[in-house]
């Protein structure tokens, strides 16, 4: 019996649900290390949630307190000048948060025993859910995630917002988890070996931005797991063909995202090439009669898909004139050598948390992204001369899947800066490319870093250890993720 | 691909050494700062060569272990230093003495004075002396930011030998235990503080344990050796031979 435990514990199987365990544990870790409202845009997410279960006639005309939301009373480091709910006003005056938004010098003011000092006067559940000033300031209304979301919260209503506000980010820790668990399967689908699998999901589960953001109540923790089931309903279609339950998850995935937030429809670009593909293999166009008429109705539909989407965002028209002259004031302002460059936001990095190890990480990695280029480069050289594939890395269709998955991404998040670009006239706040818009992508990234690294190692002679030079990296990796728990969170927040 | 021995070994000491440097730092990392005094941006003084700075303080607790202070100017440059003695009330016996340094995360502007912790600290008054040199030619002063002083009893805040009446640095003493157990423990207290009760105490210790203890499962049986496995490519590709590298 023991034994039988202890082989499954070895199996990538068991190893996979360490991997998963070891996540889950962690991020609660973190929820309970980041102070209520602390995440990114999180009181206005959580305000969404609320304002969603707000009964119509909570609130009467008489009421209801008209002001804009940035009155002559806002302030942006002061929760309790937006407009929210009366509970999370209240809230965030009680536990003293303001204080880590506008004065980074100061902590919170703690008590001497495990309670805050106005801690009963939250756990009280006297302030109401209610959103008093209106209009609400909310992201959106119809978020499938808020949806979901204002159902943990409906079912705890009865409990103190402590309670429903920490239960609602574990919930993010599970969608977490579930991304972590797609990874691995993402990565084993396109032909990793089990080992390395596992690593590509350690490395995710480690990724500083990643485990940050999956501490959060916001929108994008689901967006970025259907994002990852789509690349599993897309690698899995790529193996299989296309059959009902891919096709199944790939709309499934889609929908979802789309549902979560506008981000999503990028997953319909990359969607259409991709069932053509799928769809002209499986039909049979060797015969000359169907090739024109098949690329005709598809090059039609995928180009009538682009340009309902470019009217749907940008029609109204940030794009639609000057596009040359446009296009050329924002590169001018917006790409240099250093944008080339991995963000160190994208990896962890915070506007107070820059010190050395956050500058030269990001260099770090790029050196190594730099080699798996040069993997790439060496690969499509010894595809022009037909030379056989080093079996360690996936085949070429699902590195070329991943890269138009990242590529879309990239491009999307990119147009629609510029698009607030040209309608804004200039690079205020608000405005840019934080790395978190590109987590969506993140196993997409990941997984062609370590193909372009096969590929080196390939070329080197070097692909036996191709194995160790993942774990190598997933140490450094779990390394990173470590010091910026320990070192950087605890730090801000409580020394 | 299984790892041979040596190369288990040598990922083991590769995180074992890393995860052994990250807990040495957070060990040096650890302190609690007196959160009651809150520190504000109000008025400033400025330190100079010939102005140094002397500001009088009560400790609070056992075993002070660092100094903050909020500086105006922006952080402390290379080419300037701002040298620190810490006396004992009487303002001539000197018990600590060192540079200041700037925080080591962003802080706006946030200044430390470290130095091996006075045990018995509580109660005690101290006297801190604040000096400033440059070492080359720029800027010869440096501002911090001072605070009005609590009530008329607050010792005041003297300036190359005079006194600025209800004005004190904007100054925080920050404290650490008698063991690192303790020191845990205070930590598990402040995280506690505003999280619901499955967050907190027993239930909080709990999850930071696990979170550390289920990773070194993860890689004690990742590197201890999955099954030795067909690569799941072999079967897509017929055409390769198994030695994971191209033909010259």
């Amino acid at each position: 019996m023991l034994g039988k435990i202890f082989e499954f514990l070895k199996s990538p199987t068991g190893v996979l649900l360490f991997l998963l365990l070891a996540f889950f544990c962690k991020q609660v870790f973190y929820i309970a290390l980041l102070p209520i409202f602390d995440g990114q845009d999180e009181a206005r997410h959580y305000n969404t949630i609320q304002y969603l279960l707000q009964p119509q006639e909570a609130i009467n005309e008489n009421g209801r307190i008209e002001r804009s939301a940035r009155s002559d009373s806002w302030s942006k480091e002061d929760l309790s000048t937006y407009n929210f709910s009366e509970e999370i006003q209240k809230t965030a005056q009680a536990s003293n948060v303001d204080i880590l938004r506008s004065q980074i010098y100061n902590t919170v003011i703690f008590s001497s025993s495990y309670d805050g000092p106005n801690e009963e006067s939250i756990t009280a559940h006297s302030w109401r859910p209610y959103n008093y000033y209106f209009p609400p300031d909310i992201a959106g209304k119809s978020s499938l995630y808020h949806k979901i979301a204002a159902g943990i919260e409906k079912i705890f209503s009865g409990k103190d917002i402590l309670v429903r506000f920490y239960l609602i980010r574990v919930f993010s820790a599970l969608l977490g988890t579930l991304a972590v668990f797609l990874s691995y399967q993402i990565a084993r689908t396109s032909g990793f070996s089990g080992r390395a699998s596992l690593v590509l999901a350690g490395m995710i589960a480690f990724q500083p931005r990643f485990s940050e953001y999956f501490t959060n109540i916001n929108y994008d923790v689901l967006l970025i797991p259907m994002f990852f089931l789509f690349m599993l309903g897309g690698v899995l279609a790529l193996r299989d063909g296309l059959n009902r339950k891919n096709l199944a998850i790939l709309l499934g995935a889609m929908a979802g995202a789309i549902l979560t937030k506008a981000t999503g429809y990028i997953l319909v670009i990359v969607f259409l090439p991709l069932f053509f593909f799928l769809l002209m293999k499986k039909i049979d166009t060797d015969k000359k009669i169907w090739r024109l008429p098949f690329f005709a109705v598809s090059g039609l539909v995928i180009a009538s898909v682009v340009v309902f989407l470019y009217q749907k965002f940008f029609g109204h028209s940030y794009l639609s004139h000057d596009i040359v002259p446009s296009l050329q004031r924002y590169l001018s302002n917006t790409l240099s050598w250093s944008k080339l460059l991995p963000s160190s936001t994208y990896w962890g990095g915070n506007d107070w948390s820059q010190n050395v190890l956050f500058e030269r990480v990001p260099r770090i990695i790029a050196a190594v992204e730099i080699a798996a280029l040069l993997g790439f480069v060496h690969f499509f050289i010894a595809r022009l001369f037909s030379l056989p594939y080093p079996k360690f890395v996936p085949e070429k269709k699902y590195v070329f899947f991943f890269t138009i998955v990242w590529l879309a991404l990239e491009a999307g998040v990119r147009i629609a800066d510029w698009a607030a670009y040209n309608h804004v006239g200039s690079m205020s706040e608000g405005l840019g490319t934080p790395g978190r818009y590109f987590l969506p992508a993140l196993a997409a990234h990941l997984l062609l870093i370590f193909a372009g690294i096969g590929y080196l190692l390939a070329f080197l002679h070097l692909g036996k250890i191709f194995e160790n030079i993942l774990i190598a990296f997933l140490v450094l990796m779990f390394a990173f993720h470590t010091y910026f728990l320990f070192n950087v969170i605890i730090l801000r927040f409580y020394f | 691909m299984l790892f041979s021995l040596f190369q288990k070994l040598l990922l083991f000491l590769l995180l074992g050494s890393f995860v052994f440097t990250i807990f040495s730092e957070f060990d040096k990392l650890i302190a609690f700062p007196d959160s009651r005094i809150v520190l504000r941006k109000s008025n400033s003084v400025t330190i100079s060569p010939k102005n140094p700075l002397r500001q009088e303080f009560v400790a609070t607790r056992d075993n002070l272990q660092s100094l903050q202070f909020l500086t105006r100017s922006s952080g402390i440059r290379e080419d300037e230093n701002v040298h620190v003695v810490l006396y004992e009330e009487n303002c001539a016996t000197p018990l600590r003495e060192g540079d200041l340094m700037s925080a080591p995360l962003d802080s706006g502007n946030l200044a430390v004075f470290h130095f091996p912790k006075i045990a018995d600290s509580q109660g005690k008054k101290y006297c801190v002396a604040l000096s400033y040199q440059r070492e080359i030619d720029g800027r010869d002063n440096l501002r911090f930011f001072t605070m009005v002083g609590n009530n008329e009893s607050s010792p005041a805040l003297i300036r190359g030998g005079e006194e600025r009446t209800g004005e004190v640095l904007a100054l925080r003493p920050v404290y650490r235990n008698a063991t690192l157990q303790e020191d845990l423990v205070e930590l598990n207290r402040e995280v506690s503080q505003y999280k619901p009760a499955f967050l907190k105490h027993h239930w909080l210790f709990a999850i930071a344990s696990l979170s550390l203890f289920f990773p070194f499962l993860f890689f004690l049986f990742l590197l201890s050796g999955l099954p030795r496995e067909e690569n799941a490519i072999s079967s897509l590709s017929s055409s390769t031979e198994d030695t994971g590298r191209l033909p010259s």
